[in-house]
């Protein structure tokens, strides 16, 4: 799977955001009281030997909002966060809210049984294995 | 003219240096130097109080500072490196990292000695009570 850094477009997004709200003044308009429509966490994937790790920012959301799916070589998570009910007058709304799915393609077959799911702090922590190959062939 | 015109000035000179900040980037397309990242912030007014919630994902209680000083409440911290596998090398990295900051500047009836801090699920939640509007007049006697 190609490695992927720093994605541009991702960065010109949050330049967008630090732009937004560098030129406006907290209370002086109420810009930006609709939630941002679509939630998508951001995602930090590790592997290391035959074990990969999926950390899924997802503050605010409860574990029956969540779902973890593995087949062959590919684990999805989605879900729906749902838009956070705000007493009073709003001011700022940057938080986003919706549904989302992502599916990311490791480089080999991934054991469905071994997937461990913890969510805390806002954070979900999903450990798949990789899928053991079968028996070793013999060479006479 | 100076005073409170070249305050815009001085943002749009900070964007500029956002925009140079965030388009030098060495070969591997990471950002030269690493800046404070911001969290996503709703902010709401109730008669009673202000309401300040920021996405703070998987940040322990220990690593975020809240704090009031003239008029602006500051959260400031660091989201820490994920660990739990040993020997990782990193696929994939949209989790911001390092230092972040948010400041929100309150109007002049907010009470900054009351501020009361929430953390749960990666929400933090900074309720700072509105004086009552009798309370803040200052009633001022003219001598002669």
């Amino acid at each position: 799977m190609r490695p992927s850094w720093a994605d541009p477009t991702a960065d010109l997004f949050r330049l967008r955001e630090q732009l937004y709200r560098l030129l406006d003044d907290s209370f002086a308009s109420q810009q930006g009281v609709e939630a941002p429509r679509s939630f998508s966490p951001n995602v930090d994937i590790l592997t290391a030997d035959d074990q990969v790790l999926i950390l899924v920012g997802v503050p605010g959301m409860a574990r029956e909002d969540l779902s973890v799916q593995v087949e062959a070589s590919v684990v999805t998570i989605s879900g729906e966060r749902k838009p956070a009910t705000l007493e009073g007058r709003l001011y700022r709304r940057e938080r986003p809210a919706g549904a989302f799915s992502r599916s990311f393609s490791l480089g080999y077959d991934l054991d469905p049984d071994s997937v461990e799911a913890k969510l805390e702090d806002g954070l979900l922590r999903v450990s798949v294995q990789r899928k053991p190959s079968g028996g070793r062939i013999e060479v006479r | 003219m100076r005073g409170r015109t070249d305050y815009p000035l001085r943002r749009l000179g900070d964007l500029r240096d956002m925009v140079l900040q965030t388009l030098a980037m060495d070969r591997r397309r990471r950002p030269a130097r690493a800046e404070a990242w911001q969290p996503p912030l709703d902010l709401t007014a109730t008669d009673d109080e202000y309401v300040m919630l920021l996405d703070l994902p998987g940040v322990p209680r220990e690593q975020i500072e809240a704090t009031a000083h003239e008029g602006v409440l500051r959260v400031r911290g660091s989201s820490e490196r994920p660990e739990g596998l040993a020997g990782a090398r990193a696929v994939r990295r949209e989790r911001p990292r390092g230092q972040f900051v948010r400041s929100v500047h309150l109007p002049t009836d907010a009470d900054l000695t009351s501020v009361s801090a929430r953390l749960a699920d990666g929400v933090l939640e900074l309720r700072v009570a509105r004086r009552r509007p009798e309370s803040s007049r200052i009633e001022i006697e003219i001598g002669q």
